[in-house]
């Protein structure tokens, strides 16, 4: 078994991260500024996650349809996402073994990287601080 | 001087002063206009000009400064550092950085030099000799495709076509493929919205071929990189899949820019031209120059290590500079008439390729194929008129200062191949290291 049990723990793991990092004062701006939106399709559990930034306010919808228009769809296995967000993730091996892919533009893509990076620290902090100890 | 001040359009002033002002090295005015900012910043005694784009950063612009930095790679980082919790911070060569880190143009000693050391002998200067009938086939090609047609395009027709053969075959991947690397590397050239699906299927591809030549062997450097070993243990097929997209991207783009760029002065410049026809031995200079002049890439980022003055300047631990190659190669105190292109300058010690540990490993690859593919056009096309018209450069400079579409125009010579880019049977060997 993956890392996670099932979409509803996928769900409360990386649904409530995105919930706290768009709107972290620190981080929220810079998904804003990023003016794009992204759609996450999981694989192993399969789940669907959209992070818009295109509106007035940041927004997270979880479960969200797997046909959801976004400018940007990633699709990875749940352990890949998970860590990717963890930092340990090597993108340029996760996509060159297909376990990652990016659906997009690439300038739509790199907008997003100043906003992700910084938010990789809070991602073991979030886990440890939520009872997902086990998952760092 | 008054007739300098004269002659200067107000309006590039006016754009000259806010690029100073609000800097930004990968905006479609800083490519129309790098000479300028540049030049009136060094007037100016800025060591630096700082910007607040990309996370912030420096651009560092006297040859001294730039070269001095190049070779401290313990206080001027390649590699992407980690901060405090491990994470690895904003970094490597690319301001902004790039997406995918960049092999071992992307890392420090010894990781690099390790990694240098089993790629070396394929990028020598005895190996590059000992390829020239090898390449001097693959450019015939590239010619033979399109020489009794009159009119083509030096970087879709010739130029890519040559280089990218050149180096899958120095890699040994497949030459039949050709066409469809040749795909992403115009879209990553001109930094297309599809560049991105073409990219991953790219680093797929190459991550496939490392693990058939893992098991059935090959004859490039792809299959040695495959089976090589580091402190006993084989390298990592996804550290491979890296080096290789660096030697295809990192070897294609700046030789496709500098033939275009060379192409455009020989145009532009009938003395030049002439000078190259009547004495062919000045090509070595008269290519050197290109790069210094015209400096197709024109920097390169590292991130401070270690808290340091530089240039008059402080900086902390993961402060990014920008090494400002372009401004270095036209320092008034390092090179005479510096703003002149002189077609036999010597010395010529420009930055073009850095220098210390990170000094380009395909700087003679690409000397030798920018030689070949100039002398060969301007002996099997030498009435060649560039349509300035129809000539477009990439609009903004995020990797190199290239032309995306060169057309000229020539009286139709002989095709001694089968022609329209036929698949390639090359009688020669592949290229080995000596």
């Amino acid at each position: 078994m993956g890392m996670f049990r099932d979409a509803e723990e996928l769900y409360a793991v990386q649904g409530g991260f995105f919930d706290l990092i768009t709107v972290d004062s620190s981080l929220g701006p810079k998904f804003a500024a990023s003016n794009t939106s992204f759609l996450v399709k999981y694989t192993d559990p399969e789940a669907f996650i959209l992070v818009d930034c295109t509106g007035d306010e940041n927004r997270v919808f979880y479960p969200a349809g797997p046909d959801t228009d976004a400018e940007i769809t990633l699709t990875m296995e749940a352990d890949a996402g998970h860590r990717f967000w963890l930092g340990t993730l090597n993108l340029t091996g996760a996509i060159a073994r297909r376990k990652v892919s990016i659906d997009g533009s690439m300038k739509d893509a790199l907008r997003l990287l100043p906003a992700m990076k910084p938010a990789f620290p809070k991602y073991r902090t979030y886990c440890i601080e939520n009872g997902h100890a086990d998952k760092t | 001087m008054t007739d300098l001040a004269k002659t200067v359009n107000p309006h590039t002033d006016n754009t000259v002063d806010r690029l100073l002002d609000d800097f930004d090295h990968q905006s479609a005015d800083f490519a129309q206009h790098w000479a300028e900012v540049y030049g009136k910043a060094r007037a100016n005694q800025c060591p630096v000009i700082h910007s607040d784009k990309y996370g912030g950063f420096d651009t560092v612009l006297g040859y001294d400064d730039v070269v001095a930095a190049f070779r401290d790679w313990k206080t001027f980082a390649s590699e992407r550092l980690l901060d405090e919790d491990g994470i690895e911070m904003e970094g490597g060569v690319g301001i902004p950085a790039h997406m995918f880190r960049i092999g071992f143009l992307e890392m420090d000693p010894p990781q690099s030099i390790n990694l240098r050391r089993l790629c070396n002998p394929w990028f020598n200067r005895n190996t590059i000799d000992a390829a020239r009938p090898r390449l001097r086939e693959i450019m015939h090609w590239a010619f033979d495709s399109v020489v009794e047609k009159g009119q083509c395009d030096v970087v879709t027709d010739l130029v890519t076509p040559f280089q990218c053969v050149s180096i899958m075959d120095l890699l040994g991947i497949p030459l039949e493929k050709w066409p469809l690397y040749k795909e992403v590397v115009d879209q990553e050239v001109a930094q297309e919205e599809s560049s991105l699906e073409g990219m991953q299927w790219l680093l797929a591809d190459i991550f496939d071929e490392i693990e058939r030549q893992t098991t059935e062997g090959g004859h490039g450097l792809l299959a040695v990189l495959a089976t090589s070993e580091l402190d006993g243990e084989r390298l990592d097929p996804e550290l491979v899949t890296e080096l290789i997209l660096m030697f295809l991207l990192g070897g294609m783009d700046t030789t496709i820019a500098t033939v275009g760029l060379a192409v455009r002065h020989l145009h532009d410049t009938p003395e030049d031209r002439a000078r190259l026809q009547e004495s062919p031995d000045l090509i070595e200079s008269f290519v050197e120059e290109v790069l210094r002049f015209y400096t197709p890439a024109t920097g390169m980022g590292r991130t401070i290590r270690t808290p340091t003055t530089f240039a008059g300047r402080s900086y902390e631990r993961g402060d990014r500079v920008y090494l400002a190659i372009a401004s270095a190669n036209r320092d008034e105190r390092a090179f005479d008439q510096a703003d002149e292109f002189v077609i036999d300058r010597s010395p010529n010690p420009h930055m073009s390729f850095g220098t210390g540990t990170h000094h380009c490993i395909g700087s003679e690859f690409a000397r030798s194929n920018t030689q070949l593919c100039l002398t060969t056009l301007l002996s099997r096309m030498p009435d060649f008129e560039v349509d300035v018209a129809a000539a477009h450069m990439v609009t903004s400079i995020p990797h190199a200062r290239s032309y995306l579409t060169l057309p000229i125009s020539y009286s139709p010579g002989r095709s001694s191949g089968p022609g329209d880019n036929a698949w390639p049977e090359f009688k020669t060997d592949p290229i080995q290291p000596v």
